[in-house]
């Protein structure tokens, strides 16, 4: 009895189970390949985590030394777009990308931008990178407290370079770990700059 | 249909767990941890030699001249130190550079601190007890970031055949596999930072 029931029913229910689940499935295929595409919280292109410490806070009441060896504390740059880029002198792509930082700095320095550059680094160190390549903005090497900071700041694995944007008032708008993006940077910049 | 809704979600699922698991990523590359992208092992190649083994993956290097090599244990002292010759690299700051890829062997050559003062010394250089040794080495990656400074602690028993790994930083008596697993623990990786 139940057997022809079902025979009898089953043609209809068939095709609606058919289409219903193929439509189901293509929509479950396309939200997958857009969840694929999506940029992941871990990039090392932004990426402004829960992990990440990265309150105006923390950022504008920290102190680095100089070359000079005088602190030098980060909220003097709180009216300016600031960019601070941890590295080290054995770091080689690290170096590699600071002559764009250099560039954008005397572009933009006058437009309100302020680039400072955190060394994971011994002062000795940095003191002669600067022989070999003088900045036009401020080096503070900090070899015991650079690496403690940057990871405060979205560096989960310590790695260099690590470059973080703060707006005019303390806003974090970018986290990159890895070497920027010269055209990409500065279009930022022009972007962010204070009114 | 249950079942293939089922399958569906346990594949998304699985996907970003395989995702969260990995390592960082930079643009389009994943990075490997440092214990993952630079392996290390040791084994005593003979009684005054310990050979050091590095394995750096796939587009990863390290620098030669960012090694450095301590006995913190042991009635030895370190006599020299040979490290092959690695691939030229200009640097901006140090001039020349050497780097490594793939495999590097590095011999530690040992002397007893007996055999340094008194040259009548029974031991006759050789390593009877158990050493422990630390390494500072650092490389980087292809994708353009490097890693700090990485610090390996060996305990080196002299009657011990084999390779064996570095310290376990929970377990310095024990010696680990030098394949280290993987991990995402941040308190892990600020430890490790000098």
């Amino acid at each position: 009895m139940d057997n022809t029931d079902r025979k009898q029913i089953s043609p209809l229910v068939k095709r609606v189970a058919i289409i219903t689940a193929a439509a189901f499935f293509m929509l479950l295929l396309a939200g997958l390949a857009w969840w694929i595409g999506q940029p992941l919280p871990t990039t090392g292109d932004s990426g402004i985590g829960k992990d990440v410490d990265a309150s105006a806070g923390i950022i504008y009441t920290s102190s680095f030394p100089d070359l000079e060896g005088r602190q030098q504390s980060l909220g003097q740059w709180q009216k300016k777009l600031l960019i601070i880029n941890f590295w080290a002198t054995w770091c080689g792509p690290c170096k590699e990308e600071m002559p764009i930082f250099a560039k954008l700095q005397q572009k933009y320095g006058a437009n309100g931008l302020q680039i400072v550059g955190i060394a994971s680094d011994s002062t000795l160190n940095v003191i002669n990178f600067v022989k070999h390549m003088p900045m036009p903005y401020p080096l503070l090497p900090d070899e015991t407290r650079a690496m403690a900071f940057s990871s405060r700041l979205g560096n989960r694995l310590a790695l260099l370079p690590h470059t973080v944007v703060v707006r005019p008032g303390g806003e974090v708008i970018q986290i990159k770990i890895g070497p920027i993006h010269e055209a990409e940077y500065e279009a930022m910049i022009l972007k962010n700059l204070p009114k | 249909m249950a079942i293939i809704v089922t399958a569906l979600f346990a594949t998304l699922a699985l996907t970003q767990t395989a995702f969260a698991a990995d390592g960082v990523l930079t643009g389009s590359s994943e990075l490997l941890e440092a214990e993952a992208a630079f392996q290390v092992s040791a084994t005593m190649k003979d009684a005054k030699t310990v050979a050091l083994t590095y394995r750096i993956a796939d587009g990863y290097y390290m620098y030669r001249g960012r090694f450095k090599f301590a006995v913190e244990s042991g009635a030895v002292s370190l006599k020299k130190v040979v490290t092959p010759a690695g691939k030229l690299k200009h640097d901006a700051t140090f001039g020349r550079v050497e780097t490594y890829r793939g495999q590097v062997r590095v011999l530690l050559f040992f002397t007893t601190k007996a055999a340094i003062n008194h040259f009548a010394a029974p031991a006759n250089g050789t390593i009877v007890e158990p050493i422990k040794i630390k390494i500072v080495s650092q490389g980087c990656a292809d994708a353009g970031v490097c890693y700090p400074p990485l610090v390996h602690h060996f305990s080196i028993n002299p009657a011990t055949k084999g390779s064996i790994g570095p310290d376990s930083p929970t377990n310095p008596v024990a010696p680990t596999s030098s394949i280290v697993k993987p991990t995402n623990s941040v308190t892990d990786l600020i430890r490790k930072i000098p």
